[in-house]
């Protein structure tokens, strides 16, 4: 049997893995040796033991790392919910239980610095202990709350810094041979403390969810996405809620993409559920004999999950996606749209936009980039009998919490379509992933919706376009700092993009005409299913009513 | 800047208590991660539907849920807190005077506005969770040694005093070999009479992240900084970068676009302030 190391992760593998064997391997490829070593067992059978990710060390990537300001600091767990490399964890400690912890250091400075890893925020410290000291019978006390980074698992990407925000209780600060130790020593610390009582996590607070170690282990980090991946902080939350709420009770199969190239990099596996990749093609397939086995074998309850890119679910394996929603079968489907071929190396696939540049796909400065619209997944598997569609983006964590819990409740397939931000060919910084994310939903390049079949007996009824600001309107309408209305549309977004950037000049004013095609397509998508929701645009009744 | 000596007359948690109170009657610009929050949360998506929020919703909350909510507003940035707390650096406030004071001020009843884009006021209740926030931010009630007061006062040029008590508040500086180490640089600064906000800046910075424990110590972590930021600066290239926000946040420099060049100006600030530290020690 083998032990991971990380606290987070602990976890038992079952006996048919050959845990002393595995631990050699893993050792070997952490120090360098992996190509000395003989034949693997586990390549041979194209089997990974669960949660290898969790011993990867990658303290030599990070050139800087988070440093908390535990003063400013409130438990809103954004940071540890959008990180991409499970590398920045929370924990609340009953008072008593980090004396004592504290008490195991000699050093009085590492002491007092570890103290100040933690602080009394109102949402873990000061509610609970006013209620105790009313009623101490019935009411815990209030618990310490301490964010903790692991420098094994950070590549640096900054991502929790800009979801921190105003908050002013994250910054990076460059990694040296000096500073690393200490993280390293902070970080064993946080695994010396037992799991967060249960008390205390909030179950209104979705976010909260990460604070149970079952909960972060469905994602153990440790794969190899880029810095800042907007895909595995969405995994994460994925797999995270599913847990919560149907414990191990559920597979992953993974079509072809970034996804399982980051997610399956021997021997290094983040994933705790058994998971298997197919081919880009036939991901829906696979899931479809793993549902009706399951069934068979009467483990209806137990959740599939089919995760695939925008290439594999609306280009390559589209026919096999819509076998499978016209089955009827209770198949989870994620897509993680980054609107490119993102793992092989960035060609066009059929969700990119209008205008998009993508590095396979350029054709020079004379092109527009891509010529044709981008096909809008959600509305054609809504199309399906009784499918559940949701489109939606991992920072907006209440609209993305609510539609994955409401996929797994659905009994019939449901597919979850996420905007997920890919630095490389977006051209966007490592730390932007929410930020762009955030605002591709503003600029109506990928509105929020939901298609629940059970909502209604009409379309309206059934889609719900909540959570899009300005939802009766084309465009979003902001004031600036002059009070002067100022639109925020497409082109907003699409300026802030390295993929659009032939398309603007140097001022950001648009220079081609593919760009203005790329607005008018989302404009028209837009309008679409705002009439399929039976919200009125004012905009576009003016514009009707306007004589030509 | 403001002289401490100046203004040390009035360095109660009165006039604190009224500094705060002065700022908070000001209408506020409502900032994007509270609008943010607004509408991921509580589906205020416009000025009309926040306003109803505030109104109607906001009492329900717990007090915890106004903290998360409202934190991201009211918590000072070092700039703001150095122009906001360098009349009150060198006094002394107990945590439990700050949080009492936040009460005195939700006794008040007063409203905290905020005008939206818009043009549309809405208000809040100036309560003690929003008071604390504010306060607290400012660090004030971490305490600063007697004897690094009185090492400012002596040792310190009045134009840097507030900056350097505020900064000898972090708990690092609790100890007494960084309190000397402190010491040291600083009586070497100004004898070479070379101050500046942002050198004071790093020092802090530098001693608080990278711990040295003596000044030949300091050197060696200054020359590993400096080759740390090189080598990172050779692969820039082919590495991606931050966006401004980080940059601002890191060792005093900042930058607005982004290209791996960001990246290579931000450790060229950082090398330079290593360098700078360097060349004034020696």
């Amino acid at each position: 049997m083998m032990t991971a190391t990380n606290e987070s992760n602990t976890q038992k593998f079952p006996a048919w893995y050959d845990g002393v064997r595995a631990k050699e391997v893993l050792d070997a490829y952490n120090n360098g040796g992996g190509s000395s070593l003989a034949a693997d067992e586990f390549v041979a059978k194209s089997i990974l033991p669960a949660s290898t990710g969790a011993s990867r060390d990658f303290s030599y990537i990070a050139p800087e790392l988070p440093q908390l300001n535990s003063e400013n600091c409130v438990g809103c767990m954004d940071c540890v919910t959008n990180c991409p490399d499970t590398a920045i964890l929370g924990k609340v400690v009953m008072p008593d239980t980090l004396e004592d912890a504290l008490a195991g250091i000699q050093d009085e400075e590492y002491k007092a610095h570890v103290r100040q890893q933690f602080s009394e925020t109102r949402k873990y410290h000061t509610a609970f202990q006013k209620k105790h000291e009313k009623d101490p019978e019935n009411n815990p006390a209030g618990g310490m709350f301490g964010i903790f980074i692991d420098p094994t698992k950070c590549k640096g990407c900054g991502e929790c810094v800009a979801v921190c925000g105003d908050h002013d209780a994250l910054k990076m600060v460059k990694k040296t041979p000096d500073n690393l130790p200490q993280y390293l020593s902070d970080f064993g610390f946080y695994r010396s403390l037992p799991a967060s009582p249960l008390t205390h996590i909030n179950a209104k607070d979705k976010r909260d969810i990460m604070l149970k170690p079952a909960a972060i282990r469905q994602y153990a980090g440790g794969a190899g996405s880029c810095m800042g991946c907007g895909e595995a902080s969405v995994l994460r939350q994925v797999f995270a809620m599913t847990h919560e709420k149907v414990g191990d009770r559920y597979g992953i199969v993974a079509s072809t993409g970034c996804n399982t190239v980051y997610g399956s990099t021997y021997p290094y596996n983040p994933f705790a559920a058994p998971w298997t990749n197919s081919l880009f093609e036939n991901g829906p397939a696979d899931a479809m004999g793993i549902r009706a086995f399951w069934d068979q074998q009467g483990q209806e309850d137990w959740v599939i999950w089919n995760v695939g890119g925008d290439g594999a679910m609306l280009d390559i394996g589209l026919n096999a996606l819509s076998r499978l929603l016209a089955s009827g079968m209770n198949v989870k489907v994620l897509i993680l749209d980054t609107q490119v071929y993102s793992n092989t190396g960035g060609q066009q696939s059929t969700a990119s936009y209008t205008a998009q540049e993508s590095k396979m796909g350029a054709h020079g400065s004379r092109k527009g980039g891509k010529s044709e619209k981008r096909k809008e997944i959600a509305q054609i598997a809504l199309m399906h009998p009784n499918t559940y569609v949701a489109q939606t983006i991992g920072p907006l964590t209440t609209h993305f919490y609510k539609v994955v819990e409401r996929a797994l409740a659905y009994n019939g397939p449901a597919v979850i379509s996420v905007y997920t931000t890919c630095q490389p060919e977006h051209g966007v910084a490592d730390d932007m992933a929410a930020i762009q994310a955030r605002n591709a939903m503003k600029s109506r390049a990928f509105p929020l919706m939901i298609y629940d079949p059970e909502a209604g007996a009409t379309l309206a009824q059934r889609i719900s376009l909540e959570g899009n600001p300005a939802p009766n309107r084309d465009w979003v309408i902001e004031k600036d700092a002059d009070g002067n209305d100022q639109e925020y549309n497409f082109l907003s977004w699409a300026r802030t993009e390295g993929r659009f950037r032939k398309h603007f000049d140097k001022d950001g004013n648009p220079n081609s005409q593919s760009i203005l095609h790329a607005m008018q397509d989302r404009l028209d998508n837009w309008r679409l299913i705002q009439q399929l929701a039976g919200i009125p645009n004012e905009d576009f009744m003016k514009s009707l009513a306007t004589p030509v | 800047m403001t002289s401490v000596k100046m203004l040390e007359h009035s360095s109660t948690t009165e006039s604190l208590q009224n500094a705060v109170l002065h700022a908070l009657s000001e209408p506020q610009t409502m900032s994007e991660q509270l609008r943010t929050q607004l509408a991921d949360y509580y589906a205020c998506l416009t000025d009309e539907q926040i306003q109803a929020f505030f109104t109607e919703g906001l009492a329900k909350l717990e007090e915890y849920e106004q903290d998360l909510l409202f934190s991201p507003q009211f918590t000072l940035k070092a700039e703001q807190r150095l122009a906001f707390a360098s009349p009150f650096a060198l006094n002394a406030y107990s945590k439990e005077a700050i949080e009492a004071s936040a009460l005195a001020i939700e006794a008040l009843n007063l409203q905290v506005i905020f005008r939206l884009p818009s043009g549309l006021d809405v208000e809040i209740p100036l309560n003690a969770v929003i008071a604390e926030r504010f306060m607290k931010s400012l660090h004030l009630h971490k305490p600063l040694p007697q004897n690094m007061r009185d090492f400012i006062e002596s040792d310190v040029p009045r134009d840097f005093q507030a900056q350097v008590a505020l900064a000898l508040r972090d708990d690092i500086f609790q100890f007494e070999k960084y309190q000397v180490l402190f010491k040291e640089v600083v009586t070497c600064f100004t004898k070479k009479t070379a101050w500046t906000p942002s050198q004071v800046d790093f020092l802090t910075f530098f001693i608080k992240t990278y711990t040295p424990q003596t000044l030949d110590d300091l050197f060696g972590k200054l020359d590993r900084l400096i080759q740390s930021c090189q080598e990172d600066m050779a692969t820039a290239e082919t590495r991606s970068y931050h966006h401004p926000q980080i940059l601002g946040s890191n060792m005093g420099s900042s930058h607005d676009h982004h290209e791996a060049q960001a990246v290579k100006d931000n450790y060229s600030q950082i090398i330079k302030n290593a360098q700078a530290l360097n060349d004034l020690l020696k």
